[in-house]
């Protein structure tokens, strides 16, 4: 055997030692050694923690539910702190908050989270009842709640040779599944004329719909392009958001009001009624009824951080609306 | 067809698979990193990855280091197939769990718990892939020629 041969071998013993160290010490690895087996290591700590419901109003509380095996000690943050094995806990975020328990043990430690989104509450409404005059609904909140964006639509878009607001409003109807925007709100406004509020969609940086295009809180890539993936893969996969009201009044919308929140914009749009009240839509359209249009855009840096309003966006209203398929540029540049 | 392997030969190819496997997590970390893909979990994200690889890593380019290219000892084929191929699968799984995640559509919180999780199968894979490395230089034979 030559002094090679026998480096070699010293070499071997070393690395082949090295590699069982390593091996042994990995996270979470079986170890099986038939002989002289070293007492069993202590069990890793195991936890679960949900939060129900998931999303609640500003004001209101939810529960926390936890669970835990193999921890000495377990820590509930932000806000509760040492908890017992299992149990649960009521809270009252005021803001949207995600949860951390980490269980320590002899075993080692696990974590586990849990997220309790925080909406506004919905807005103002109703903010009058219509009454024998107005006899359905809620009134579009006055002064318009903070936009982005305004937009004088062309009257010859909407209001051009409508005998009233009914004709104006089945044109932004044809507008609106056009642009495939299958769930809308109409609204009375207070003074005269209608507001048409679309449902929130997800764009991308020109203005354009993203995949998942309604949803705000799934970020599950439910239409493969290379593009999506590589964006969802390398970026802090960021989120922009609009909703568009299309308001046709003789009303100047100049002072707007407080800022919205996503969540109130899709109430507004959700949740209101899809016809006109007889009396609004019998409304005649005057030379000085005009079709405004306010673009709300949100913007959120990443899938857990709430969406901002964006105020004024970087892009233009016609890049928005024809972005969302209501009408083409060349129509909104006439 | 001999039934051995040049010792030099099987861990250029293992180190080979390993350097482009590792690297390719490695880059598509450090661009997740500088895009803050993982929020403040970005420390969280490299824990995971660095005792996912490095380990084996650094004994295949310690190996290396030590072995002079010229030298004649073998390994057994078998050996060689299947420290190289358990790598390949290995390092298959480690890119997966990054790669899947756009899918599950995973909030930076949730990407690291599928990490920590991930660790049950790819710690099982690791340990067979100890083993097999442990055979492939366990049966190595100095001065014999192949076959």
């Amino acid at each position: 055997m030559d002094a090679d041969s026998k480096d070699n071998k010293a070499i071997l013993i070393a690395v082949l030692s090295l590699l069982l160290l390593m091996v042994g010490c990995h996270a979470g690895t079986p170890r099986s050694r038939g002989e002289a087996a070293p007492p069993p290591p202590p069990a890793a700590p195991i936890c679960t923690l949900s939060a129900e419901p998931a999303t609640v109003l500003k004001g209101q509380s939810a529960t926390l539910t936890w669970n835990s095996q193999n921890a000495s000690s377990l820590d509930l943050e932000p806000a509760v702190g040492t908890v017992q094995a299992s149990g649960s806990q009521p809270v009252t975020p005021e803001d949207s908050t995600v949860y951390t328990l980490t269980a320590a043990g002899p075993g080692g430690s696990a974590s586990c989270t849990a997220r309790v989104a925080v909406t506004a509450p919905p807005p103002p409404a109703p903010l009058e009842r219509g009454g024998a005059e107005s006899p359905a609904s809620e009134w579009f909140p006055w002064p318009p709640p903070q936009w982005s964006l305004k937009y004088l639509v062309p009257d010859a878009l909407v209001t051009e040779g409508a005998a009233n607001m009914d004709d104006a409003r089945q044109r932004i109807q044809e507008a609106l599944r056009r642009a495939q925007i299958d769930q809308w709100s109409i609204y009375p406004i207070k003074g005269g004329g209608f507001a048409v509020v679309g449902r929130l969609e997800r764009i991308d940086e020109e203005g354009r719909p993203e995949s998942p295009r309604f949803s705000i809180n799934d970020d599950t890539l439910t239409k493969f392009t290379l593009s999506g993936y590589l964006k969802a893969l390398l970026t802090a996969n960021p989120g922009r958001f609009r909703v568009v009201a299309l308001l046709v009044t003789s009303l100047s919308v100049n002072a707007p009001g407080p800022a919205p929140t996503p969540e109130a914009m899709t109430h507004l749009a959700d949740t209101g009624p899809n016809t006109l009240p007889a009396e609004v839509a019998a409304q005649p359209i005057t030379p000085q009824v005009k079709c405004e249009a306010l673009i709300y855009e949100f913007y959120r840096p990443n899938p857990e951080a709430d969406p901002q309003p964006v105020v004024p966006s970087a892009l233009t209203a016609i890049q928005h609306l024809a972005g969302a398929g209501l009408w083409t540029e060349e129509e909104l540049k006439r | 067809m001999s039934n051995r392997v040049p010792v030099p030969v099987g861990q250029r190819r293992l180190a080979t698979a390993w350097f482009v496997g590792s690297g390719l997590v490695f880059l598509l970390l450090v661009v997740q990193s500088l895009n803050e893909h993982y929020g403040d979990k970005t420390s969280e994200a490299w824990g995971w990855f660095l005792p996912t690889v490095m380990p084996t890593l650094t004994l295949i380019t310690g190996a290396i280091a030590v072995t002079r290219p010229e030298s004649p000892a073998t390994v057994g084929r078998f050996a060689y197939h299947l420290s190289f191929w358990l790598s390949v699968f290995y390092l298959v799984l480690v890119i997966a769990t990054i790669m899947y995640q756009p899918f599950a559509g995973l909030k930076p919180s949730e990407m690291i718990e599928f990490m920590r999780t991930s660790n049950l199968w790819l710690g099982a894979v690791q340990t067979l892939l100890g083993i097999s490395l442990g055979v492939f230089f366990g049966t190595r034979k100095s001065g014999g020629s192949a076959g």
